[in-house]
């Protein structure tokens, strides 16, 4: 196929399909946690580090993984200031990170062009050094969360009874906080920093919905977001659409697709069909959702 | 069997602020032993189960598990814990019961270390010692209360533990599914000798394995020991005043005694 000749494409899907594997399995915890707002304002920070690294000069992921980790901590310490009302430790990080963005590309006139493509994405954009952190970044990311898998499951389903038999609730809540901004800033080349955060929610909303096992829901969720990325990167190279936004729109399309699908089976006449997201038809949550 | 000292609670006191919430707390438990904590609604139950799980910290006195003072006690995964609210879990969350059980192996695997075969079978056989084998691959969250309590029974036991604490295991779950729990425990307790703290108002299932039954408000009020003390039975121990509290919702008032078991 004519896509795969160049090598700016072979670059831009190697790439994505590194992000498309992270994004989802970092992604799940996120959900599982009720992180998702989180992952937005991490994606904020990254605004400011991109415009330092643009006026420093040093590259812009680099700098954006610096100031998300930074930011990271910050809202773990937030957290626990206002740990009745911990929202507020999301507003005011995602209103910080923007503001310190504006005064910095403001300062730094003439690098808003290039702003833009981190702004958006701009993934058929990649070169070779892009590429090489993107790879060594998503790499460590990847072996931490594979080696903290079954205690952020625990965490997730049941912090209670984690810290009680002893695991590290805090330091492990900690090194995943900075492990999702080193995610989001890896990935902002791919889908742009307005459009990182869905990546790695829209996937795992879609999987939640079908799996009934938590294997199930993350490769779902990898498969889901690889597929968008693929045909993104299609629909950018064929019929020249913005390829952040067409992987964004195609993880919805696959989203609204399966909550149709859903309730297609759940009509009268197609009983016996139980999805461990609840009755799609009604909305209705099988039992409990908020505890 | 050796008659290890597994548990031991000395001069215990905690305060929330200056409201003080237990006073002057002993107790010892051997292994083997199941003990049942009962008394009113805010007499401190699940403050002393917090204080034993390190979740809390004494205003004075000390706790003991397995000789080893709680703040050193760094073998956590010995204690079973199935709290209260265990079944307030999101029942959309994706995971089997197969996943939900083994998962209680993670303290015992330890940090970065994976879940091997072996840890796999654990959560089988603890599926089937709670007779949940039939479900074990079906989403948690599509199980009915009793079925989940069993789950994350079997999650508690899967480590093996040597003190099993219960706070409440009849809450939230009907009488039979409660009956097939509490007879689950007989067996643990007589087949492997399973040591029990169980936080309770429902004294009568567990009745006929009970060594001790606790009556706690503050202080300790009674001790029972190898019997089913009726609520009746229990407010004769722990006097007028604790029955006017059980019965008319009077403002709490410390019970009189304090027996050092």
């Amino acid at each position: 196929m004519e896509i795969f000749h160049y090598e700016f494409m072979q670059r831009a899907i190697l790439a994505g399909l590194l992000v498309g594997l992270i994004c989802p399995a970092v992604g799940l915890f996120i959900a599982l946690r009720r992180m998702s707002m989180i992952a937005d304002a991490l994606a904020h920070v990254c605004l400011s580090g991109v415009a330092a690294g643009l006026m420093t000069g040093v590259h812009p992921v680099l700098t954006a993984s610096l100031f998300a980790a930074g930011g990271g901590l910050v809202i773990e310490r937030l957290r626990k200031t206002f740990r009745c009302y911990s929202e507020i430790s999301i507003a005011i990080l995602l209103s910080s990170g923007v503001a310190i963005g504006a005064i910095l590309l403001d300062l730094g006139k003439g690098y808003s062009a290039n702003f833009m493509s981190y702004l958006f994405g701009s993934i058929v954009a990649i070169n070779l050094q892009d590429l090489k952190i993107i790879l060594l970044q998503g790499t460590a990311i990847l072996a931490l969360v594979w080696l903290l898998k079954k205690e952020l499951f625990y965490i997730s389903f049941d912090e209670e009874n984690a810290r009680v038999s002893g695991i590290p609730v805090e330091a492990i809540s900690v090194c995943f906080t900075v492990l999702t901004a080193l995610t989001i800033a890896m990935s902002i080349r791919v889908v742009g920093i307005l459009l990182v955060s869905s990546l790695m929610v829209l996937p795992v909303a879609t999987a939640m919905r079908i799996a009934g096992s938590f294997r199930g829901a993350l490769l779902l969720a990898v498969l889901f977001a690889e597929s968008a990325i693929m045909v993104g990167l299609f629909a950018s190279f064929y019929i020249n659409l913005a390829p952040g936004g067409a992987i964004v729109m195609t993880s919805v399309f696959l989203l609204l697709a399966t909550l149709a699908y859903q309730k297609v089976v759940s009509q009268p006449g197609n009983k016996g069909k139980s999805f461990p997201g609840g009755n799609p038809v009604t909305g209705e949550a099988n039992q409990r959702c908020q505890e | 069997m050796n008659k290890q000292t597994v548990l031991e609670i000395s001069r215990l006191s905690f305060t929330y602020g200056c409201h003080t919430v237990l006073d002057d707390i002993n107790l010892n438990i051997n292994s083997g032993e199941v003990v049942c904590i009962t008394g009113p609604n805010g007499a401190g139950k699940t403050t002393l189960l917090k204080l034993l799980l390190g979740q809390l910290k004494p205003a004075s006195g000390t706790i003991k598990l397995f000789g080893v003072d709680s703040a050193r006690f760094e073998e956590r995964y010995r204690i079973g814990y199935l709290s209260q609210r265990a079944t307030h879990f999101n029942t959309q969350f994706p995971a089997t019961a197969r996943e939900v059980v083994v998962s209680g192996r993670t303290p015992k695997v330890g940090l970065f270390k994976p879940l091997l075969k072996e840890d796999f079978i654990k959560a089988d056989q603890a599926l089937e010692m709670v007779g949940m084998t039939e479900f074990a691959n079906e989403p948690v969250g599509n199980l009915s209360g009793g079925q989940q309590q069993r789950v994350l029974l079997a999650r508690t036991l899967v480590c093996e533990p040597d003190l099993l604490i219960l706070d409440e295991p009849g809450a939230g779950v009907d009488r039979g599914a409660l009956d097939a729990v509490y007879q689950l425990l007989k067996t643990l307790n007589r087949q492997q000798g399973t040591t029990m703290l169980i936080v309770t108002h429902e004294l009568e299932g567990i009745a006929s394995i009970m060594t001790r039954q606790v009556c706690l408000d503050k202080r300790i009020c009674t001790c029972a020991c190898h019997q089913y003390t009726s609520p009746e039975a229990q407010m004769k121990h722990c006097g007028r005043r604790m029955m006017i509290q059980l019965s008319e919702s009077q403002p709490k008032e410390p019970c009189y005694g304090n027996l050092s078991l």
